[in-house]
């Protein structure tokens, strides 16, 4: 036996609930009345969202302007900032190799 | 086997629906507070809605639970504004979001064993056709199965059912065109 061509043929989704109209309806005149809670708008409101995107972007883009070009780890001294000037003068003279 | 059009075919097939304008009206006024709007919303969507929540989350009570939930979003938006493209696809989305959350909090995969499909008429084979495709569908992973609802009974295009599912507009189509194909050899397989 072959099934048809299209297996939903003569078949459909469910209705839903005979109440459900009046007990959505009934719920969405309550909706306004709830507090809407703050932390929320942080993402529905789109200029707080775009706010806050840009702040973030902000000081990525200023953390990464003010950091040092190149940084030295020292197990005695902790981290020091040195730039490559820097580090030719102090690299003794005369030593090769 | 009935040879199954491959994503392509189905993707130039797909056309948007006609009454997206009127829909998308309807919904801007309830966003905006308008009660009757709400109601008009409801009678023209609630059906589709919540047979989706139905079909993507398999409980009853938690497909109403999704359906109120996204009503009590649209009245309580206080007329902030939204870009909506297409009215049906927002409303899609948020119900799938409700179910996804619902089923998130209760932290178990159910059996699914509601009745995804009933007889449009009384014959009693045709009844108990609709209980054998049911029980089918319900052994189909849920993003096949939404995008089977979304396209077959929704009547969406794949672009909208890939902006609902989070996914490419290929995959939309892809995971139909799967859902259809298995669905097919399970009752090709429970034919025999």
């Amino acid at each position: 036996m072959k099934p048809p061509a299209d297996p939903f043929e003569g078949l459909r989704p469910p209705s839903p609930p005979p109440g459900l109209g009046a007990r959505v309806l009934a719920a969405t005149r309550l909706a306004p009345l709830r507090p809407e809670p703050w932390l929320d708008r942080l993402w529905l409101d789109r200029r707080l969202r775009f706010g806050w995107l840009t702040a973030a972007t902000a000081l990525l883009l200023l953390d990464w302007a003010l950091s040092p070009p190149f940084s030295v780890t020292d197990s005695t001294m902790g981290t020091s900032s040195l730039t490559f000037a820097q580090l030719d003068a102090a690299r003794p003279s005369g030593g090769g190799g | 086997m009935d040879p199954v059009p491959c994503a392509e075919a189905l993707l130039a097939a797909a056309e948007p629906v006609a009454g997206d304008e009127a829909l998308a009206a309807l919904l801007g006024a309830a966003l905006a507070g308008g009660v009757e709007a709400l109601e008009g919303l409801y009678r023209a969507m609630a059906a589709d809605l919540w047979a989706f929540a139905l079909w993507r989350g398999g409980d009853p009570e938690a497909a109403s639970d999704a359906v109120q939930t996204v009503f009590c979003r649209i009245a309580g938006a206080r007329g902030t504004k939204e870009r909506i493209r297409s009215a049906r696809a927002w409303l899609f989305t948020a119900v799938r979001r409700a179910v996804v959350d619902q089923a998130r909090r209760r932290r178990r995969a159910e059996e699914l064993d509601a009745q995804l499909l009933v007889a449009s008429d009384d014959d009693p084979e045709r009844r108990a056709e609709a209980a054998a495709v049911s029980r089918r569908l319900a052994r189909l992973p849920p993003r096949l199965r939404e995008a089977v609802y979304l396209r077959h009974f929704a009547d969406l295009s794949f672009r909208e059912i890939a902006a609902i599912a989070g996914v490419p507009t290929f995959t939309a189509a892809s995971r139909y065109r799967r859902g259809i194909e298995k669905l097919r050899r399970e009752l090709q397989g429970g034919a025999r």
